[in-house]
């Protein structure tokens, strides 16, 4: 048991590791260079690194989310829909709103959450009024707001002088602070860590981390002994969906300055791996979102350095993914069948 | 008509770690084909620990096993099952949306049996289940008794082709009359010859049904004899317990604490409660007896507010508490234990903190702002289960990692400890070993001079050792009151409920 707790998620990371050497091996010309920028590209200089770190903010976010959710035993799956429809709506309001730069990006946070919350609450209340699953309709309502937010910015909110569907840029002064210039890196990433660090901090030593754990282990426990289940689900939506969203507005004023349509390209699904990854564990998600970032900052740099298709690294995401959603899948699957008389 | 030894046990030795716990320090044992064998214990004596050994749940770290005189190595419950023998847990495992018969084949290979020879295992189940009185095989499980089920596990065992059968504390949830029926089903098995091993913490049961008795304190044998050779005293005496007699105080009656009036709940179609009145004041400790489940449960599922009544007031201390949530309710004073101890009373992935904290976490100074006070939580219920003896090495451990009589303690203990003014109980004594339940009595004598109890129960034995009164339901109905000076011995009450029925 102890063994197989610490060495599956290794042994799942060097999988992916090995798989997407072997496919870029393969797909490649000249695979030996290929490898080598692969492996070795993203340390090669401060910019890479720096964007491989980047990279790494809005999955850490997505994971924080889908770990929340997790946490209190529910199942987020309207990530991508969250973070990436909050965030727009987020941009649209802050460039409607004609206020002071640093209030307008407060206001772009804010409304961001709200918008994110609100899309992971409804599947939530559908599920305790009308008992439908929340695993369903919370991905369900995320994609239909995905193709809204698409159709947002194709339309009234589009930019008329932009060559690709996206807003007007926000103000140049609404925008996150560079940690690393010139790469993308962003003073998000001490965001999202420090959120990360408050819910590994709540968690351990706050009512509201074990009265999560109580109700995700045993709600029916939970309710004979007092505690109000349907408030923590809710509640643990809330704060899934919001984060979630967060990380997409965080997104867009520290690397774009402005939405882009399908900036969010996956991040809400790879949140999932994230948190699964390291069993929900939020004070190691940022190793496993940086773990996801180096497979796709490699690849990338990669694909630019010698020229071979980056789509490549969907594809070994989509095998991580597979990798960690199954294995977390089984071992729900193997029912504790010990007797305790 | 007793056969040859089957199973014998040399010297089984168990530790667990990383605790360090050990279970079992050198336990010798034989069974015999075509006799009963009980086996005595404390709680945290090593039962349950030797009879999974047996059933190749978990490996023994020294010691022999034998099985028709040749030693054999379970590394799995199948390895024992290919040799006959079977465990009947006592937190049976059946699936509750399933029907009786799809229980009866869970886990076994569908190949054999709805390919090859379907029509003969259906053939095989219709006479075992005629032979012993099992109820119509399309039955769902959840609408079936607690002696229905465990029956369904004992005929499934049987079809996997048991010789040698495992009961773990099997009348703990039982009336009366169901262990009756439970001890026949027995004695036909033994004279098919096979070989039956049951633990159980009543001793005159034990000594009136086995034909031998094995007792373990500590992890060893200490006792391994002829039931015509023992008495009752010898047993105790090897326990390690001192024999006493329940204690009964009297107090004055005080005010009313509880008054229901006209409950009615259903369940789907079916009346589960039927119009029930009562009232309980302080110093009373009232039993709610019933032979099966005739509403006595749900009526303090009721009252505690996980169900809702149709209809129908409670008032507690003379306020209407018929809206209150769970935990307005238990801020008030009133204590609850589930009667499905696993699944409500416990949370089995948690420590035992975790499992003992959840009555107190939320009030100060225990938690300041929404912040945890560890340190003091645990200073606390170290002191709390230390008072009801609850044997632990560290309270972080995982509480699976507790005997079963040490778990019923802690949740005892979690909802005695800070003196309720209304306690809820659903069998409280069961699965507790002779001293304890000493205690529990105790416990609830002195709960008395400041407020009351409700039992509800289907074990006269039971009603009757902790109540000064008790109501008789059947069939979600309240039939009739009986006071002290009525309950003069169980059967009264046994008999009673027959004649209302
Ligand atoms: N999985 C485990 N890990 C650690 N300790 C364990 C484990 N299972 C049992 N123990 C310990 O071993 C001892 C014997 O437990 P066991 O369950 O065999 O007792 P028992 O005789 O069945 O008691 P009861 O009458 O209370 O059911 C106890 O001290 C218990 O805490
Ligand atoms: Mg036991």
């Amino acid at each position: 048991m102890m063994h197989r707790k610490v060495l599956s998620p290794i042994l799942t990371v060097a999988i992916a590791f090995l798989l997407s050497a072997v496919i870029l091996g393969i797909t490649s010309r000249q695979p030996r260079e290929t490898l080598r920028w692969f492996f070795l590209g993203p340390f090669s200089n401060f910019y890479f690194f720096g964007n491989m770190l980047a990279a790494s903010i809005p999955l850490m976010f997505t994971g924080l989310a889908a770990c929340l959710a997790f946490s209190a035993g529910m199942f987020n799956l309207g990530l991508e829909g969250q973070h990436y429809f909050g965030a727009i709506i987020g941009t649209i309001v802050a460039l409607s709103v004609p206020t002071s730069s640093v209030s307008s990006m407060f206001l772009a946070l804010a409304v961001s959450f709200l918008v994110g919350a609100l899309l992971a609450l409804v599947p939530m209340l559908l599920r305790l009024t009308l008992g439908f699953s929340e695993l369903i309709s919370s991905f369900m309502i995320g994609q239909v707001f995905i193709y809204v937010g698409d159709f947002l910015l194709n339309g009234l909110f589009r930019d008329p002088e932009a060559a690709l569907a996206a807003t007007r840029h926000l103000d140049e002064t609404v925008v996150l602070a560079k940690i690393l210039p010139p790469s993308n890196l962003h003073a998000g990433y001490v965001v999202a860590i420090a959120l990360c660090l408050m819910f590994t901090v709540v968690r351990k030593w706050f009512v509201m981390g074990y009265e999560f754990k109580m109700v995700r282990e045993n709600p029916r426990f939970a309710k004979i002994h007092g505690m109000d289940v349907e408030r923590i689900w809710l509640l643990a939506m809330i704060l899934s969906g919001g984060v979630a969203a967060l990380g997409g507005m965080v997104e867009v004023l520290g690397v774009y300055g402005r939405a882009v349509k399908g900036f969010s390209h996956g991040n809400g699904f790879n949140g999932i791996a994230v948190s699964l990854l390291v069993r929900n564990n939020p004070a190691l998600i940022f190793l496993s979102a940086l773990f996801f970032a180096y497979l796709e900052s490699g690849a990338e740099i990669a694909s630019l350095m010698v020229q071979t298709p980056a789509e490549i690294v969907r594809l070994v995401q989509g095998i991580v993914f597979c990798l960690v959603t199954a294995e977390f899948l089984f071992s729900r699957g193997e029912r504790d069948a010990d007797s305790v008389t | 008509m007793r056969g040859k030894t089957i199973v014998q046990l040399l010297n089984v030795q168990k530790t667990f770690y990383p605790s360090g716990v050990k279970a079992l320090k050198g336990v010798n044992l034989f069974l015999e084909a075509g006799s009963v064998h009980a086996l005595l214990g404390a709680n945290g004596a090593g039962k349950t620990t030797l009879v999974r050994i047996l059933a190749g749940e978990i490996q023994p770290d020294a010691g022999e096993i034998f099985v028709d005189g040749r030693a054999v190595n379970f590394r799995t419950p199948k390895d024992a099952m290919r040799h006959g023998i079977v465990l009947v847990h006592q937190n049976l495992s059946l699936v509750e949306e399933l029907t009786v018969f799809e229980n009866l084949f869970l886990g076994r290979e569908p190949r054999r049996l709805f390919f090859l020879d379907r029509k003969k295992a259906e053939q095989r189940v219709k006479d075992l289940s005629e032979r012993l009185f099992l109820v119509a095989l399309d039955r769902r499980v959840v609408d079936l008794s607690m002696a229905e089920k465990q029956k369904i596990e004992i005929v499934r065992a049987l079809l996997f082709g048991a010789r040698v059968l495992l009961l773990d504390e099997p009348t703990a949830y039982l009336s009366e009359s169901e262990e009756e029926r439970l001890f026949e089903l027995l004695a036909s098995l033994k004279r098919n010859g096979c070989a039956i091993l049951f633990i159980t913490h009543d001793l005159n049961q034990a000594l009136k049904i086995a034909d031998r008795v094995t007792v373990l304190r500590e992890g060893e044998t200490v006792l391994s004899e002829e039931t015509s050779h023992l008495n009752v005293r010898q047993v105790i005496e090897a326990m390690g317990f001192r024999s006493s007699e329940s204690p009964r105080v009297d107090v004055e009656i005080g005010e009313e604490l509880l008054k229901v009036s006209d409950i009615t709940l259903r369940s789907g179609k079916r009346l589960v409660l039927d119009r029930v009145s009562l009232s309980v004041r302080q110093g009373e400790n009232v039993g709610l007896f019933g032979l099966g489940n005739d509403g006595q449960f749900d009526l303090l599922e009721v009252l505690i507010g996980l169900k809702k009544p149709v209809s129908g007031r409670i008032f507690f201390q003379a306020r209407d508490i018929t809206r209150l949530s769970i935990r307005e309710r238990r801020r008030l004073g009133i204590a609850y234990v589930p009667k499905d101890r696993l699944r409500e009373a416990l949370n089995l992935e948690g420590s035992i903190l975790e499992n003992a904290m959840v009555n107190v976490y939320r009030e100060i100074p225990f938690a300041k702002f929404g912040l945890l006070n560890w340190a003091l939580l645990q200073d606390y219920i170290h002191g709390m289960l230390k008072e009801f003896q609850v044997e632990t090495n560290s309270i972080m451990q995982p509480v699976k990692t507790l005997s079963g009589g040490n778990l019923q303690r802690l949740i005892l203990a979690r909802e005695l400890f800070r003196g309720p003014k209304l306690f809820l109980a659903c069998r409280p004594t069961s699965g507790l070993d002779a001293q304890v339940q000493h205690y529990i009595a105790e416990r609830l004598q002195q709960l008395k001079s400041w407020g009351c109890a409700l039992i509800a129960t289907n074990d006269a034995e039971e009603a009757f050792g902790l109540c000064d009164k008790v109501l008789i339901f059947s069939k979600g109905r309240l039939k009739r009151t009986l006071y002290k000076e009525q309950l003069t011995e169980p059967s009264v009450l046994v008999s009673l409920v027959g004649e209302q029925t």
